[in-house]
């Protein structure tokens, strides 16, 4: 039962994640997930010097305020024109990380609130604590509270799909149809927010970054529809979570690494052999048009000179005997040159044909 | 004769200096207009007036028409990021989230008016394809298209030649003259002024105050553009050369 609430916590928070990553990669603030996963610290620890409750939901609330903050000192910080936006992130979040540190030092020192835990996150730990409600149990207490996310995302998702399309497309198109843009972005914002505070506990903010980032942008590579991204980030990232937890079983580990290392992994395969975008079908398209474009030189000078001998052709394009003897060879057997004697060659009749009309 | 857009004392500014300074004009119904004026002048600002996306300090924009969105922009073609992963038929049909309701979903009747814009453009062929995948003027046709299906009977664009070949630029200008000649205006901002009195019959010439507005051979004058620009046109600097040669004779 212990390992099934594992990879269910696994595979829910990594799915809100992917999908929150989504909304922001395709605005091209991929890194605010960095942000918003150490913006939230200071929140967090504030609101349990007050409540000194660790399982107080003030404590998500404050946290996803500290969020919140975080992005709207960001877009400020953008909006004097003084300093780049990825420079205005990094210190914004740092410094109220800092802060967040600063606090968790000074004041909680003999509390359970460890810096490893914050950054690494305990998903082993989080099947242990349950949901308890007048005696009844509902499940460990992380995976209720990402459920809870998930459905909510999801909701919102579908119901202001289009308002948020718009939203993330066109802000000034919106704004014209009274779509309301700021809204949305304030809900949207607010959502990626929660989830970040909901899966600190679980994930810890390295694992946080690596289901936002790398999921969607892996997704990204496959598709070219926002509906079918979503989708498709979702599926890596349940297959990252059961890959993760499975392998985290075999070698006793906390899940939370080799999570983020498959949800790498498959970025890294899709980098490489994805079918349109990947490098792999990029060099060989490549190849394949170097070879078209030569063909048609090697053509072009056959059909310039009427005949010519292979050592000239040489010469004239500057190409080894061997890279020459290639295109010729392939040239001959599609039939648009023919061979007169052993090393001269002119263009056959039915190229001639074609090239006259 | 009635007027399609009307602004009066209009000042707008984006904290410092006024992009715009106290325009009063009147673009009449059913023209070809042309905004023209160096970079920096308030061109795209004062089309951001007119669709009221951006305060005003002061004055009023009065725009014609009973339609719900009686305005339809075409943006640059900059201000959008191509790589979003959408094709070519759901961008033209985010022009239709006008006049859906909240959470109501584009249907069959908006993706029959999308298509019908794509052929309009002849952009059909694209419809699957990924808007990244397109050239700069595919990418403007596309836009166009977009404002199309808004149905709006005022066609407001920001620089449509802008990145795009002359082949382009000859279909879209004939587009937009259909359009015209099927009951809209026509504004657009334009940079190329060898082309401003084949294109246009109305033009507005801002830097920005308003230097003049007016039907394009009273106003499209030298001294004019001069006075826009800052620097004189070619055929003014040598009607000036001529005229100081005559002097020293």
């Amino acid at each position: 039962m212990y390992d099934t609430w594992t990879l269910l916590i696994a595979t829910v928070t990594s799915v809100v994640c992917a999908i929150c990553g989504c909304l922001l990669l395709v605005n091209r603030r991929a890194m605010v997930s960095e942000g918003l996963s150490h913006a939230v610290l200071p929140g967090l620890v504030i609101a349990f010097i007050f409540v000194r409750d660790i399982t107080s939901p003030w404590l998500i609330v404050s946290a996803a305020v500290s969020g919140m903050v975080m992005v709207w000192l960001t877009q400020a910080l953008q909006k004097t024109g003084l300093v780049e936006p990825d420079a205005g992130l990094g210190i914004v979040f740092a410094g109220m990380f800092s802060v967040g540190i600063l606090l968790v030092s000074l004041e909680l020192e003999n509390v359970h609130f460890h810096a490893d835990c914050i950054i690494d996150g305990d998903m082993t730990m989080a099947p242990l604590n349950m949901l308890e409600i007048g005696g009844r149990s509902f499940g460990p207490k992380a995976l209720v509270v990402m459920s809870l996310m998930l459905v909510l995302t999801l909701s919102f998702v579908a119901i202001c799909w289009k308002e948020l399309k718009l939203m993330l497309f066109d802000p000034l198109l919106a704004d014209q149809f009274r779509l309301r843009p700021g809204l949305i972005q304030f809900v949207t914002l607010t959502l990626i927010s929660l989830t970040t505070v909901s899966a600190f506990n679980v994930a810890g903010s390295i694992l946080i970054v690596a289901l936002m980032v790398a999921p969607p942008a892996a997704a990204l590579l496959l598709t070219n529809r926002l509906g079918l991204l979503l989708v498709v980030s979702s599926i890596i990232a349940v297959f990252s979570s059961f890959c993760g937890t499975w392998l985290a079983q075999q070698i006793d580990v906390a899940p939370n690494g080799p999570m983020a290392a498959f949800a790498g992994f498959v970025f890294l395969a899709v980098l490489l052999f994805a079918p349109r975008r990947g490098l792999l079908a990029g060099m060989i398209e490549s190849r394949r048009q170097q070879g078209q474009i030569r063909d048609q030189l090697v053509l072009e000078c056959i059909t310039g000179a009427g005949e010519v001998s292979e050592p000239d052709l040489a010469t004239m394009l500057r190409w080894t005997a061997s890279d020459l003897n290639r295109v010729l060879q392939r040239l001959a057997q599609g039939g648009s040159i023919r061979q007169e004697s052993d090393s001269t060659w002119t263009v056959s009749e039915r190229s001639r044909n074609e090239s006259g009309h | 004769m009635s007027f399609a857009i009307r602004t009066q004392q209009l000042t707008v500014s984006y904290g410092g200096e006024p992009a715009l300074w106290n325009v009063d004009l009147e673009i009449p119904e059913l023209s070809m207009t042309g905004i023209l004026g160096p970079n920096g002048a308030g061109k795209s600002t004062l089309l951001k007036a007119i669709l009221g996306v951006i305060p005003r300090l002061s004055g009023s924009v009065d725009v014609a028409g009973t339609q719900n969105t009686p305005v339809a922009y075409v943006p640059q073609r900059t201000t959008v990021d191509w790589d979003f992963p959408t094709t070519v038929l759901d961008l033209v049909m985010m022009g239709t989230y006008g006049r859906l309701r909240w959470f109501q979903r584009p249907g069959r009747q908006e993706r029959e008016d999308a298509m019908a814009a794509l052929e309009q453009v002849r952009m059909t062929e694209f419809a699957d394809r990924q808007i990244g995948e397109l050239s700069g003027g595919q990418q403007q046709r596309i836009f166009l298209a977009r404002a199309f299906v808004q149905q709006a009977s005022i066609y407001l664009l920001d620089e449509p030649f802008a990145g795009v070949d002359a082949k382009t630029e000859t279909l879209i200008i004939e587009i937009l003259r259909q359009l015209r000649e099927t009951g809209n205006t026509i504004v657009f901002v334009h940079h190329d002024l060898t082309t401003v009195r084949s294109y246009f019959d109305h033009v507005v010439l801002l830097n920005r105050r308003l230097i003049e507005t007016g039907p394009v051979g009273d106003v499209f004058t030298e001294e004019n553009i001069q006075q826009t620009y800052g620097v004189m046109s070619h055929s003014l600097l040598e009607k000036k050369l001529t005229d100081g040669q005559g002097c020293d004779a």
